[in-house]
């Protein structure tokens, strides 16, 4: 169960990320399945790029978009367990969140409820190329050098 | 009729294992027509030992530029109606041409195939072979890279050639092109290629680089474009 004092970042070790035009892209190097967060949400993963706290993300939200700090929290935290489930954000209790939330310009945007889609149609393909990135540890390891 | 198989071997630094991949391609049922070495600027022994296999092999040398710009150079020297990619350090089954050839001839539509692959873990990773042993990247699949393809020549016209700006993914990219333009592909399912894994694959040094996730991402976006397009159509 998340809650809003954890801290949540992007799970590098195994998803390239990218937001383009709003939407974040991200692949989980693990599983070669890729997800699309459209709008709000990829705004939410902009946040969770910064390692921020659930309950800034939820601020932060609620300040940009036209959304109640009700509806942002459920939704921000429905989103984290998602992104959770799928291995693509590592959470963290007890520490202090390391970035700071972007301040909003001009006013509010139009809100949308943030999803997470899920595609599989490239696993195959990624299945070989490049290879798992338990083995790069083990190829950093064995160099001494660090991720 | 004859048909003629060309056989490329794109090969960095691979002293150690490429005998083991000229050998394999050697002892096929269904010989290629030849063998191109295409030795990507290396600097350890790799010359002398293709040096062997000068009865059998085309050896050809240029300045490092990548495993993508290594296939291209070996397409634009070949000659047979068929092209066929082995890496300096996998290992083909001794029927793997054959196979794949007929499984093309009796589907004329068809203009590329591909067969299962397996990895083989070197012996000084023996501990990564337990650790994998019950993943899935362990087990025989369908091969979406160059070891496993057998293409008709006029495929690179067609779809084009590897694209020598990727540093990973450039298989998956090539086949991501071929399905747009709608080439037609055969699977064989047998497990007709063993893929080596070893400290010094190259996609292993590439893999934490921004580089390579930059490139997957690339892949990524321009699939997901395409599947919007196909479902606004």
């Amino acid at each position: 169960m998340i809650s809003l004092s954890q801290i949540i970042s992007a799970n590098e070790q195994q998803v390239a990320a990218k937001v383009m035009d709003g939407e974040a892209i991200l692949i989980n190097l693990t599983t070669g399945a890729y997800y699309s967060i459209p709008s709000t949400g990829g705004f939410i993963w902009s946040l969770v790029e910064r390692k921020l706290s659930i309950d800034e993300i939820v601020r932060a939200v609620a300040a940009h978009y036209k959304v109640t700090r009700e509806q942002a929290e459920a939704d921000v935290l429905r989103l984290a367990e998602e992104l959770h489930a799928e291995g693509l954000v590592t959470m963290a209790t007890g520490v202090t969140a390391s970035g700071v939330a972007p301040q909003p310009i001009g006013a509010p945007l139009p809100y949308q409820v943030p999803t997470l889609e899920k595609f599989t149609d490239m696993a195959e393909m990624f299945a070989l190329d490049p290879p798992l990135p338990g083995l790069a540890n083990t190829y950093q390891d064995k160099r001494g050098a660090g991720a | 009729m004859h048909t003629s198989i060309s056989c490329v071997v794109p090969v960095y630094n691979g002293a150690r294992f490429i005998a083991e991949a000229l050998d394999s391609i050697l002892v096929q049922s269904l010989l290629p027509t030849e063998i191109i070495v295409v030795d990507d600027g290396s600097n350890d022994a790799t010359a002398e030992v293709v040096k062997r296999y000068a009865a059998h092999v085309t050896y050809v040398r240029q300045d490092n530029a990548g495993p993508a710009s290594a296939r291209n150079h070996g397409i634009a020297l070949a000659s047979g109606d068929f092209l066929a990619f082995l890496d300096a350090d996998d290992l083909w089954h001794k029927d793997k041409l054959a196979r794949q050839l007929t499984a093309l001839e009796s589907n004329s539509g068809a203009g590329i195939c591909i067969s299962h692959v397996q990895n083989f873990w070197v012996e000084e990773l023996a501990h990564e072979r337990e650790r994998m042993r019950d993943q899935p990247f362990a087990q025989p699949m369908p091969g979406y890279v160059c070891q496993c393809l057998l293409a008709r020549r006029t495929m690179f016209d067609s779809v084009g050639k590897f694209d020598e700006t990727k540093r990973v993914g450039e298989d998956v990219d090539w086949f991501m092109r071929a399905d747009r333009a709608g080439i037609l592909k055969v699977i064989v399912a047998e497990l007709l290629v063993y893929r080596r894994i070893h400290q010094q694959n190259m996609s292993y040094e590439l893999f934490h680089s921004q580089k390579a996730r930059g490139d997957m991402l690339d892949l990524v976006i321009s699939n997901l474009h395409n599947r919007r397009i196909q479902q606004n159509k």
